[in-house]
């Protein structure tokens, strides 16, 4: 190519980058919409009309969103490029100037640095500081800088020995000096040129950062971000991947082809080729075509090998005699020992490996399970057991009184660190007894309690008292349920098969396919394609809408037992009663359930959900969703902007909501909503999602002013637990919210056993608590089970989550 | 050869030392309190002074070398201490995921070299023709898409619209892997073909083959028996980096395919601040790492006579 038009190219791509750059700085001019501002009535919307690109599920503007995302991604990306140069180039100067230790010091790091996968180190390094863009870009700077380094030592070897610089050396020129002057002016133009040609991978490398999650957060408007948001929606919302996708893409492209034609204008080798000159053969293209071909074919034929020797799941459900189902759930555990933690406890049950002796309906009332029958003494210490007769472990044997004892004692002693049990779970949170016996003749299991406790059969429903045969737990957990484990592939997949022992009637699957899917649209699209006949809990409100639509679908919907709330901080700024009240009126929960989350959750007011027998019905809401009323109860009680800057003070002090919220079940979606919601009316809030652990630390810590959450109100039958929350002895963890009338009935219901008397006390704790202001309820999460009905029949889901694999759950006719 | 090889696992085991030390000093210098850590997955976080005995009994209050000092012992025992999040012991969760992730990595080298070698070849043989510009906008595609972007785009249109594949690699089955790996083949295929093109321009401008052509040997011998060999041997040492690239950059792939390899355990182990399992993601794809890359040089001295007698 003629030098013309090499300068003519580079300067063409010039301008298309320059373009970027353009809308990045001008993007308020470009934008139709304030892209920070949510409609919520307005969510995803589809390109055309008012929203050229469409809206997102915060009913934002896209493309307003990925204007603006030009500026986060360029400006992070151009600082990302710069630290690499300016810490890779400076300790290639300084090793390559100086030499000596600080040379060998340098290099041997950086060839440390380069025998090693650099994404990965830059992942744990972005994952242990926590996720942020700021922390992105100094992960992937520590890994990137020894092509820096190296370019610039063996430039700065190259002029070193060079008369110029030694006449200078000689003449006493200062090394400051000589780094400043001499080296740096040489070494810099090619560093720059790197580093244009770079810019577009780095861009990419971000961007995957963030598309991980590890690199910007919701409050940042982030291209790779979008696309993290946007994969959930991929199904019934795809602009939301497609748009900030492209937008990647082409910015990617621009500063490619700028580096290309950079790189073209400078490179010195002319294009002599021998073979240009001559005519090529046809021979030599078929014969080259033909050995291509050879060599695709061995290929294929190694891969179908490999593919062949590693275990693939059968995908043949309900047909022929052998029924099979393969059913994706996300993998709480990999173990199912009830000793393990809460969650491995669950899953036994949940995968109908093991049982309890005591079973809840949909109710939520304890029933007879392998306990068929039991008294209990008259100041309910002394619970008498009976173990239903016949009934037999997977593999065979009995299920005695001593057997169910052990199971039970066994339990106690895995969690008891004192006798050297490692298990994390805590059956002591909820039953401490004083001895427990057993009576293989009678077959009865007698419990005696240290206290009197009226809700025995609702905790010994709790997963924790599964009842495993504890003679060969070691090895493996051998339960009563339908199912028993046949083999197990890490946290990839478990296979299943029919316990042939089972005492509750038919199994009705020969074997079962779990497969351990925990990406919720991934669920989805494992169930349309056909991988799977039964997923639990679909929580991308997208994804469920249209397997709603299509006929081919079951969607079964239990009404939770779950409250999502946000508690607030009695030790901070929401201490203010009319502040608490006025965000109460500012927020749409009927719109935050119904359309933010598309039905995920039943919009309540009070904190057990309303399905449940409490009297939800009566209790009233003096905060009812009025957005103007809120403004004035603020403004009259002096919670005004008073320092114009858009957000309301309390006493001279600009109110900044700290929210907290963890990614499950919907609560970093509320979390956003609530946030957008109190801007309209002045209030600041900042959201601060974090991983599970951080979030209860935080809360824990009681450092946040709004921690939103999702609890099972009711996990033993009972919500007096649950209502513990808000009573000052244990309220520390949850804002410190306290009311003396909430501790006396409070202490009451402790001590009643009568369940009318208890039902009546529950009712007022609940109207207290929403009198108070105490907490944000949003509403109460609905468990599902979606199967494909072609398939599979009787795919219900129980009220409360602990039961997913059922006998009820048949293969279609 | 043997003093090579010698001098070659010296090397291994100082770089190995020296990423021990950064990761556990990276675990040493994280935010947080590694024993509520530990305690927060399970959901029960005890008192304070439990912690301070626990952290008293797991000897986190002695000096920082000691500590590292006692975890470096049981590393090399092949200890890498317990999961926080799962409980289990971190170098058996590891070694289940090796296999998958090797074996994605390989499945995809090996479509890539399917793709970018022809690719490269032709293109470099018909030199800015219409063919050379087509197949050179294909592989700038490849390297400006990001493959995050291209899985997502695979999935929607050949898993979901029109339900070819598979959609979830949960199980390894080779159809199964076929998306994933492609999705990775593609954005390196694009490079490679660069680099195939401009490695067998840069052979066909030596005075060798010159000198071949001016002997009379015909173009096709030349070619293949000189140019292409010539010109691959390079490629094969950029094989071994791209593979260290892979271990680490799957984990997207992973995450988007729901594929469980390390990738997305390491993403895992993050989200539940699970350090021991992070520290000892580090170590063993360092290992993984630079065994492969041994093998690769230990071929390579075989295919280039040179480098056997030891230069």
């Amino acid at each position: 190519m003629p030098m013309i038009q090499k300068k003519r190219q580079f300067l063409f791509f010039l301008i298309f980058v320059f373009c970027i750059v353009a809308i990045a700085v001008f993007a308020p001019y470009i934008a139709t919409h304030d892209p920070g501002r949510a409609v919520l009535t307005d969510a995803t919307q589809g390109p055309g009309g008012e929203h050229w690109f469409g809206t997102d599920r915060m009913g934002r503007d896209l493309f307003s969103r990925v204007i603006y995302g030009a500026r986060t991604s360029l400006s992070a990306t151009l600082v990302l490029v710069l630290c690499i140069l300016v810490l890779g180039g400076s300790l290639g100067i300084v090793a390559g100037y100086l030499g000596g230790i600080a040379d060998t010091l340098i290099m041997r790091v950086s060839d440390m640095m380069v025998s090693f996968p650099g994404m990965a180190l830059a992942i744990a390094i972005a994952g242990i500081m926590g996720p942020s863009i700021t922390n992105a870009v100094i992960a992937i700077t520590m890994v990137s800088w020894t092509k820096y380094a190296r370019l610039a030592r063996s430039l700065v070897l190259k002029i070193k020995h060079q008369d110029y610089v030694l006449a200078a050396v000689m003449s006493g020129t200062r090394t400051r000096h000589m780094l400043w002057r001499y080296m740096l002016p040489s070494v810099l133009p090619t560093l720059v040129i790197t580093a244009a040609t770079d810019m577009g991978g780095m861009m990419l490398e971000l961007a995957a950062f963030s598309f991980l999650g590890l690199g910007a957060q919701s409050t940042s408007i982030e291209w790779g971000y979008m696309l993290n948001e946007g994969r959930a929606y991929m199904e019934s919302a795809p602009w939301l991947m497609i748009f900030p996708g492209l937008a990647i893409f082409i910015t990617v492209v621009a500063f490619n082809l700028l580096g290309d034609s950079l790189r073209d204008l400078l490179d010195p080798q002319g294009s002599n080729q021998v073979f240009q000159k001559n005519k090529r053969s046809v021979g030599m293209m078929k014969r080259f075509l033909k050995v291509m071909g050879l060599m695709m074919a061995v290929f294929l034929g190694f891969s179908v090998l490999g593919g062949c020797g590693s275990q693939a799941a059968q995908s043949e459900g309900g047909t022929g005699k052998e029924a099979h189902l393969n059913f994706g759930c996300y993998n709480y555990s990999d173990s199912l020992d009830p000793a393990t933690n809460v969650n491995s406890s669950w899953c036994g049950i949940r995968y109908g490996i093991t049982e309890c002796l005591f079973k809840f309906s949909d109710q939520v009332v304890a029933q007879p399970n392998i306990c068929d029958d039991y008294t209990v003494s008259e100041d309910y210490k002394t619970w008498t057991l009976h173990i239903r007769g016949g009934v037999k472990f997977s593999n065979g044997n009995d299920v005695t009184a001593s057997a169910v004892m052990a199971s039970i004692e066994r339990l106690y002693a895995q969690t008891d660190a004192s006798q050297g049990g490692a298990g994390n779970s805590r059956p002591d949170g909820y039953l401490t007894y004083a001895s427990i016996a057993a009576d293989d003749q009678e077959g009865t299991v007698t419990l005696v309690c240290d206290k009197p406790n009226s809700n025995i059969p609702g905790i010994l429903a709790y997963p924790y008292f599964s009842i495993i045969d504890t003679s060969v737990a070691d090895q493996e957990i051998i339960g009563t349920g339908p199912y028993k484990v046949k083999k197990v592939e890490g946290s990839i997949s478990m296979d299943l098969e029919r316990n042939e022992h089972y005492w509750n009637g038919e199994v009705p699957y020969e074997s079962v396919t779990i497969l351990f899917i925990n990406d919720s649209s991934t669920k989805a699209m494992a169930l349309q394609s056909g991988d799977v006949d039964l997923v639990e809990n679909i929580t991308t409100a997208s994804d469920l809408e249209k397997l709603a639509a299509d006929e081919q679908y079951y969607i079964s919907t239990a009404s939770g037992v779950r409250t999502g709330n946000s508690y607030m901080n009695f030790k901070g700024v929401l201490s203010n009663e009319t502040l608490r009240q006025g965000i109460l009126m500012a927020i749409d929960r009927d719109t935050m359930c119904n359309v933010t989350v598309a039905g995920m959750y039943t919009p309540g007011i009070s904190v057990l959900p309303s399905s449940l027998t409490y009297n939800y019905d009566k209790l009233t809401d003096p905060f009812p969703y009025n957005k103007e009323k809120a403004i004035a109860l603020l403004d009259e009680a002096g919670i005004v902007d008073s320092n114009g800057d858009g957000w309301r003070e309390l006493e001279g002090k600009n109110i900044e909501l700290n929210s907290v919220a963890f990614s499950s079940r919907n609560l970093n979606e509320f979390a956003e909503a609530v946030a957008l919601q109190l801007s309209e009316i002045g209030i600041k809030v900042n959201v601060n999602i974090r991983d599970y652990d951080t979030a209860l630390a935080l809360q824990n810590a009681g450092e946040f002013d709004m921690i939103t959450s999702n609890a099972l109100t009711v996990s033993t039958g009972d919500p007096v637990e649950f209502l513990g929350n808000w009573y000052s002895g244990h309220s520390a963890s949850y804002g410190f919210y306290a009311n003396p009338e909430y501790d006396a009935v409070y202490e009451e219901l402790m001590a009643e056993l009568d369940s009318g008397r208890r039902t009546e006390l529950i009712t007022r704790l609940q109207q207290i608590l929403i009198d108070d202001a105490s907490n944000i309820v949003y509403g109460y999460y609905n468990s599902r089970m979606i199967s494909n009905a072609q398939k599979v029949r009787g795919a219900e889901i129980a009220t409360m989550d602990y039961y997913w694999l059922t006998t009820d759950i048949k293969p279609a006719e | 050869m043997k003093r090579q090889l010698a001098k070659r696992l010296t090397q291994i085991i100082i770089v190995l030392l020296g990423i021990s030390f950064m990761s556990f000093l990276l675990v040493y210098l994280a935010p947080g309190d590694p024993v509520r850590a530990m305690f927060a997955v399970s959901g029960n976080i005890p008192s304070e002074e439990v912690m301070a005995e626990i952290r008293e009994e797991m000897g986190l209050n002695r000096p920082f070398l000691m500590q590292y000092a006692s975890w470096l012992k049981n590393c090399l025992q092949g200890d890498f201490g317990i999961s926080y999040s799962q409980g289990k012991p971190v170098a058996q969760m590891l070694a289940s995921r090796v296999w998958p992730t090797l074996y994605l990595a390989f499945l995809s080298l090996a479509m890539m070299v399917v793709m970018a070698v022809p690719t490269g070849v032709i293109s470099a043989l018909y030199q800015n023709r219409p063919i050379d510009y087509v197949m050179r906008s294909g592989t700038f595609l490849g390297i400006s898409m990001p493959n995050f972007w291209v899985g997502l785009l695979l999935l929607y249109l050949i898993g979901v619209k029109l339900k070819l594949l598979p959609v979830v690699a949960v199980g390894m089955g080779f159809k199964k892997m076929i998306l994933p790996a492609f999705t990775l083949a593609f954005a390196m295929a694009g490079k490679y073909a660069r680099q195939v093109r401009a490695a067998i321009l840069e052979e066909m401008n030596q005075d060798y083959v010159s000198g071949a052509l001016a002997r009379g040997l015909s173009e096709s011998t030349v070619l293949w028996r000189h140019v292409i060999p010539n010109a691959m041997l390079p490629l094969l040492t950029m094989l071994g980096l791209s593979l260290g690239s892979l271990l680490g950059g799957t984990a997207v792939v992973e995450v988007i395919f729901s594929y469980p390899a390390l990738g997305s355990l390491a993403i895992a182990a993050i989200i539940a601040m699970d350090y021991p399992l992070i520290q000892g993601y580090i170590l063993w794809v360092a290992l993984i790492y630079m065994l492969v890359n041994l093998a690769v040089d230990i071929s390579y001295s075989f295919l280039d006579p040179r480098l056997r007698k030891g230069v």
